[in-house]
């Protein structure tokens, strides 16, 4: 019952964006309010329908209806009632259902809310959106059904995979998917304006907030995939340039790329050609990122089930391809540039400047990614690349980023004088041309710590004394109350709190030059040293918590003579799945955390730990709080010329 | 020089630099190949000292564990009948077991013994559905090995 409900809620969807796309472009084509009003209904019906669906499926994980296939592969009666309701993007099938409702909620949001701004290219953003839709939905009903029947029917689901029974990893998903669909609002609105012939750049300024917002859930999306690695795979740490990791940082580096030469060719009216190609960019590598993570092509480590939808995938990213630059091509007019002098020191060229190694680390990441892929099918050698490979090139381009990063801040447009330069750029530099020298020659550190620690401390240094600046500026202008004096010169503080954020991300991954790594075995009563941390075995411990049976150790934490607590590394049991889960246990301290997995229990009653000291991890995580903050200011900001408009109407 | 040429030289020069460090700098530093245990058992000297990469089951009723040394040792093969013992020196990994498609990393450490570096479990969401009350009471035994 609920099956067809939602499956034909779906194909209802499909049938009514086709129908919009169509009736779109012919409406643009003959000129005809009519029918565009009636293609931005059909999108608004869209969205409806595939409400309808995702509760469809909801219901049926509610209700245990296994004779859903997919429901069937990824729940079960014991499963709490949270993780039944996002089990649904526990798999492809509901996933893409996922990505496809918050694509009909971004069009529906654009449907509704730029009626009067950007009229008269809405009905070709709307074409575009449409599709992203037709092509998602098409997949949905034709190869990855997530309503498909189940026979023979089963009794018993088997049950939601254990690694996903995590809040992190219930997030992570959606908080992606918001990205990567945010990043198709901005191309559309881009390619439309090139569609329509519009001569203005109006859709930098209607889109600033989508590419924020966007750029913002894709960030924290990556850093909650990797706390959730972090906490449930167990091999103590977060990041592995495994291709699914790759996937999502391709479109990151070109968005973030394009979330500042947008800027110049806001203030500047340059870089229109580079902008769009970077954003035709990201929105191909969501896709290509889609591709390589649920295609199966690349063998990785993440448990994705593979499936046939690869090629439609590459049929896709061929026509977004050659749509998009067959536009760009048509309208060479819209790419001129006028003429203007930028001198060396200015913020154009630090832009350009990170530009280009952002573009560069997302060609390493892209041909570390398909190397082994074009390996095998041309020269039929079956080969992995691995961490080294990415390290060595990704960690120098980085030093030079987060020093471009650094140096851009105090850079004004067209020029600098030396004498600012010298100003803001003399204590910074000389600190951290002391650091790296002690770095190298005192204390003999790696090379790469020393100079991305230095970059750190300068990039640190510049966007905070700028911060610094914006707010006894606004103390100076005398703002009274304390809420002005804070809520002030929005879009400057908002850039500066993110890029102290990125400061405190970089530093937490200096961490990783430094945490050690142990694994031996214990009896009860026996004591092992790692670090300054001392760890004494107590006995097995054996308990029922929600869905599982836990099997464990108990442990007993001192560090420097004075006991710390307890803690219990485990290894859950759920019934529905062969394989025991191990649950680490993990002691943070603001500095370290020491992270402790347990490998096996023994027959002779010795248990085995993998114990991990990770430095500065928690400031990983901790960078989040800055780029929320710093969201909120940007996205308050608004430009003024979109104020001046409102004033008029 | 005007500015803009010297910029499109900058940016250039930099644009070539970062594909050449690219091109060069997959090596065996960072690079490994994929071998089968039949491929390294015919020919066992030209792999020695050689970093691989070898696919392949655990053979049933190979694996020895000694928790002292969490030391592993197990043998893998790829067709039934080429075997290669491998040790490792670490932790049993959550989903390693017999018959269980391993991938494993190091270098042969005498003709027809890998010594693993790293050891992968290879794994998929797709579970099989039948038995699972049978294989948790094995998992319990085998936790215990």
């Amino acid at each position: 019952m609920i099956v067809d409900f939602g499956y034909y809620a779906m194909l209802a969807a499909l049938v009514l964006t086709s129908y919009a796309v169509f009736a779109g472009i012919t409406g643009i084509k003959r000129n005809s309010a009519n029918l565009i009003l009636s293609a931005r209904n059909a999108h608004l019906a869209t969205f409806g329908m595939v409400i309808i669906a995702y509760l469809a499926l909801t219901y049926a994980f509610l209700t245990n209806d296994f004779s859903i296939k997919f429901v069937a592969n990824n729940s079960s009666t014991d499963l709490p009632l949270f993780y039944k309701i996002t089990a649904v993007w526990g798999g492809l099938d509901g996933s893409l259902l996922l990505w496809q409702m918050i694509l009909s909620f971004f069009t529906a949001i654009i449907a509704i809310r730029y009626q009067k701004q950007n009229k008269e290219i809405l009905p070709h953003i709307l074409v575009i959106l449409g599709f992203s839709s037709i092509f998602l939905l098409f997949l949905l009903i034709g190869w990855s059904n997530p309503f498909l029947q189940n026979f023979p029917t089963v009794g018993e689901g088997r049950g939601l995979n254990p690694l996903l029974q995590n809040p992190g990893m219930v997030i992570h998903p959606p908080t992606l998917y918001l990205g990567y669909v945010g990043f198709n609002v901005p191309f559309a609105f881009a390619m439309a304006s090139l569609w329509a012939g519009k001569e203005s750049d109006d859709w930098i300024l209607a889109t600033r907030r989508w590419t924020l917002v966007s750029w913002f859930f894709l960030t924290t999306g990556m850093i909650l995939g990797g706390n959730w690695a972090y906490i449930e795979l167990g091999w103590g740490g977060y990041w592995a340039w495994d291709p699914v990791e790759n996937a999502s940082l391709m479109p990151w580096l070109t968005g973030t790329a394009y979330l500042h030469s947008v800027i110049v060719q806001e203030k500047r009216n340059r870089l229109k050609l580079w902008n769009m190609l970077l954003l035709i960019a990201t929105f191909a590598l969501t896709i290509l990122g889609t591709f390589i993570t649920r295609s199966g092509v690349l063998n990785s480590v993440h448990a994705f089930s593979k499936s046939n939808i690869g090629p439609a995938f590459l049929v896709f990213i061929a026509i977004i391809l050659v749509a998009s630059h067959t536009l760009v091509i048509m309208k060479p007019n819209h790419f001129r540039q006028p003429e203007g002098k930028a001198g060396a020191w200015s913020k154009e060229n630090g832009f350009l400047l990170n530009n280009v190694f952002f573009v560069g680390m997302c060609f390493t990441v892209l041909y570390g990614t398909i190397f082994p892929l074009l390996a095998e099918g041309l020269f039929d050698k079956k080969l992995s690349i691995q961490a080294p490979f990415f390290n060595s090139i990704m960690l120098p381009l980085g030093i030079f980023l987060v020093l471009t990063m650094g140096i851009t801040q105090v850079l004004g447009w067209k020029n600098t004088s030396q004498k600012m330069l010298k100003k803001n750029l003399l204590i910074p530099s000389v600190l951290s041309i002391v650091v790296i020298l002690a770095g190298l020659f005192a204390f003999h550190i790696q090379w790469q710590f020393a100079f991305l620690s230095a970059m750190g401390l300068f990039a640190g240094w510049t966007v905070s004394s700028e911060l610094f600046k914006s707010f006894s500026r606004a103390k100076a202008k005398g703002e009274q109350t304390f809420i002005a004096k804070i809520w002030t010169d929005k879009r400057k503080r908002g850039g500066m709190i993110i890029h102290l954020g990125m400061v405190v991300l970089i530093i937490g991954f200096c961490g990783n030059f430094y945490g050690a790594e142990k694994a031996f075995t214990l009896y009860p009563n026996q004591v092992e040293q790692v670090g300054k941390y001392k760890i004494k075995y107590l006995r097995e411990v054996n308990y029922q918590s929600n869905n599982a049976r836990h099997v464990g150790a108990d442990l007993t934490l001192e560090a420097n003579g004075k006991y710390l607590g307890n803690i219990r590394p485990v290894k859950a049991f759920y019934p529905t799945r062969p394989e025991p889960m191990t649950e680490v246990a993990i002691y943070r301290t603001m500095l370290e955390d020491l992270y402790i997995s347990l490998s096996s229990l023994n027959e002779d009653g010795s248990v085995t730990l993998n114990v991990y000291i990770n430095p500065l991890v928690n400031l990983v995580w901790g960078s989040m709080g800055f780029f929320i903050v710093g969201m909120f200011y940007s996205i308050a900001y608004k430009p003024a010329q979109l104020r001046k408009k409102k004033g008029e109407a | 020089m005007n500015s803009n040429t010297k910029k499109y030289l900058i940016g250039g020069g930099l644009v070539i630099a970062i594909a050449i460090a690219l091109f060069t700098s997959i090596s065996g530093d960072n690079m490994t190949y994929y071998r089968t245990p039949a491929e390294i058992l015919a020919n066992p000297d030209d792999f020695m000292g050689e970093k691989i990469r070898v696919m392949g089951l655990i053979e049933t009723g190979s694996v020895t564990w000694e928790p002292k040394d969490t030391k592993l040792g197990f043998r893998i093969t790829e067709d039934g009948k080429h075997f290669l013992m491998v040790t490792y020196i670490g932790s049993k990994p959550d989903m390693f077991k017999e018959g269980q498609g391993v991938v494993v990393e190091g270098s042969l450490t005498a003709p027809g013994l890998l010594t693993a570096t790293k050891l992968l479990v290879k794994h998929s969401e797709e579970y099989k559905v039948e038995k699972h009350s049978d294989k948790k009471a094995d998992y319990y035994k085998s936790m215990a090995q």
